[in-house]
């Protein structure tokens, strides 16, 4: 048996235990939000996809993912540049090995591992929604959570060179995430936009004069009971990733759940107030979606900030999601139905940022700590839209990932699955009627 | 195949005809010549957007291992200029390629 290593007192490991359990909340949200945003005829398929997501990432990330992933002070390979040792990736055994499951520090970080690496992997299904085949959703993921999160993972909580930017490099403390807006947020929403722009609009969005339809989500309870469900998992992901990665008393998590409850807060009465500003009436799915945007810019600060901060940081990702929802659809032409690139990338990206001008570090730590941010914006930017999308590039290349028209004209549920998820009601597609294909 | 070339078409409708009705029809005239070179026209621009992304992430790794702290500074804004350049060059490609 491995020897037990970095042990933490138990009650910390107990509470940081019990917060890992209450991250799959987050998974049911989203799962949710995303079917509830989507057509009711793919509704069954958007559920079922979001449980094969989650079973793909864990074996995929149990296989080679936290091999990768490692964690900090584990074994790792680096080289050398301009005289400072750069980390960039672990080398762990595969399938866990080597690794005493036993309430060490590693072993709950590969257990935080399993479930985050799940929640990034269901956020680009938002942006695939409706069009997205099954089998490649699953590939898709299997790349997601076997190379590309695990990959960033270890630059950001493993140990790796982004981490190392404040003792290397004097920028304040290195890059800063406690609770995953990059690593799991803007991965999963990069992944999102690289998904929008592979699979292409829906049959019918855009007419022939380029203005977007209208096509909105089938069920508002489910967006807005699973925007709830996905608070008590965001309690759990940053207070467990505040202690195992930024070395936070438990005592700690307080802070960390008031933050990230104020900041989900802001940003969705941001979002209900500029839309009823803007359309006459609040919108309930832009505000679901500036829930979840303030949700994820909450989890880069959550451990430095003071709450006014965090409801500030709230408030401007409220606004940031719903322009960017509509950037996105009238001027970009990206069809994302969940909305998950403004909330998750965007959201995330506002959140790292804002950690760097924002986070109260010890006196004469800060300076340079917006530079590290930046250049963790950079690498998720210059490094991981390239990687993502030229992975599932290539996996559309040799598998083609969009139904054909005839699937999506009839519904994902009856075309991969062979039932609806309604079979009691009546549904009707005449959404193509007054539109050319 | 007089949609290609209808002069009052803009480049992004013939190209959206190209895509969504002469590829799936199978036939082709002599006026689509220009149309597959459209095609490649954007491919180039999203391989040269995501080459300009990949490139700004380099400079700012290199301005972070190699610079001292005063250059640092404007290097890293210089790289993350250049990804944005890029980032501008991917979402116009697939503007094109959108249905318009």
């Amino acid at each position: 048996m491995p020897a037990r290593a970095s042990l933490m007192p138990d009650t910390t490991a107990v509470l940081c235990l019990l917060f890992i359990f209450l991250v799959p909340f987050a998974a049911a949200g989203l799962a949710l939000i995303n079917a509830g945003l989507g057509r009711s005829r793919s509704a069954a398929h958007s559920m079922m996809s979001s449980l094969c997501v989650l079973s793909v990432a864990a074996l995929a990330y149990f296989v080679c993912g936290f091999a990768w992933q490692g964690f900090a002070g584990g074994a790792a390979h680096a080289v050398t540049l301009g005289g400072k040792s750069w980390n960039w990736i672990a080398a762990e055994p595969f399938f866990l090995r080597h690794l005493a499951l036993d309430g060490s520090r590693p072993s709950l970080a590969a257990l935080l591992g399993i479930v985050s690496v799940g929640l990034a992997a269901l956020i680009p299904l938002g942006s695939g929604a409706d069009r997205w085949r099954l089998g490649a959703i699953c590939a898709s993921t299997a790349l997601l959570a076997g190379w590309t999160y695990p990959l960033f993972a270890h630059w950001v909580w493993g140990g790796g060179w982004l981490s190392q930017l404040g003792t290397n490099y004097g920028l304040g403390q290195g890059f800063l995430d406690a609770g995953g807006a990059s690593t799991i947020q803007a991965v999963g929403g990069l992944t999102g936009l690289a998904m929008a722009w592979i699979l292409g609009a829906r049959a019918g969005k855009y007419t022939f004069e380029g203005m977007p339809s209208a096509i909105p989500g089938h069920n508002s309870v489910f967006v807005v009971f699973g925007c709830l469900l996905t608070l008590v998992g965001w309690w759990g992901l940053n207070s467990a990733g505040a202690i195992l990665f930024n070395g936070a008393e438990p005592g700690q998590a307080v802070l960390v759940a008031a933050n990230t409850t104020f900041c989900a807060a802001a940003a969705a009465l941001m979002a209900a107030v500029v839309t009823r500003a803007r359309f006459g009436k609040p919108d309930a799915s832009l505000t679901a979606n500036g829930w979840v945007g303030g949700l994820a810019a909450s989890s880069a600060a959550c451990l430095f900030v003071r709450p006014a901060a965090a409801a500030a940081i709230g408030l401007a990702a409220g606004a940031v999601v719903v322009f960017s929802v509509e950037w996105l659809e009238l001027r970009l032409s990206v069809d994302d139905p969940g909305g998950a690139i403004s909330a998750h990338a965007m959201g995330g990206l506002w959140g790292i940022v804002s950690a760097g001008f924002l986070a109260q570090l010890p006196a004469g730590a800060h300076a340079g700590q917006w530079l590290a941010q930046l250049v963790g914006v950079a690498t998720l930017i210059g490094c991981v839209l390239p990687l993502t999308y030229g992975l599932n590039w290539l996996l559309n290349r040799f598998y083609p990932q969009r139904v054909p028209p005839e699937g999506e004209r009839q519904g994902l549920d009856m075309y991969e699955l062979g039932g609806g998820a309604y079979p009691d009601f009546m549904t009707h597609s005449d959404e193509f009627a007054q539109r050319k294909m | 195949m007089g949609v290609l070339a209808d002069a009052t078409l803009t480049r992004q409708e013939r190209l959206w005809a190209w895509e969504r009705v002469i590829l799936p029809a199978g036939s082709l005239s002599n006026n689509t010549a220009e149309v597959p070179r459209l095609r490649q026209g954007l491919d180039g621009m999203k391989l040269l957007g995501f080459l300009l992304l990949s490139a700004g992430w380099v400079i700012v790794l290199s301005a972070v291992a190699l610079l001292a702290a005063a250059p640092r500074t404007a290097f890293i804004l210089a790289g993350f200029g250049v990804e944005m350049l890029g980032l501008v060059m991917v979402v116009r490609a697939h503007m094109g390629t959108e249905p318009r």
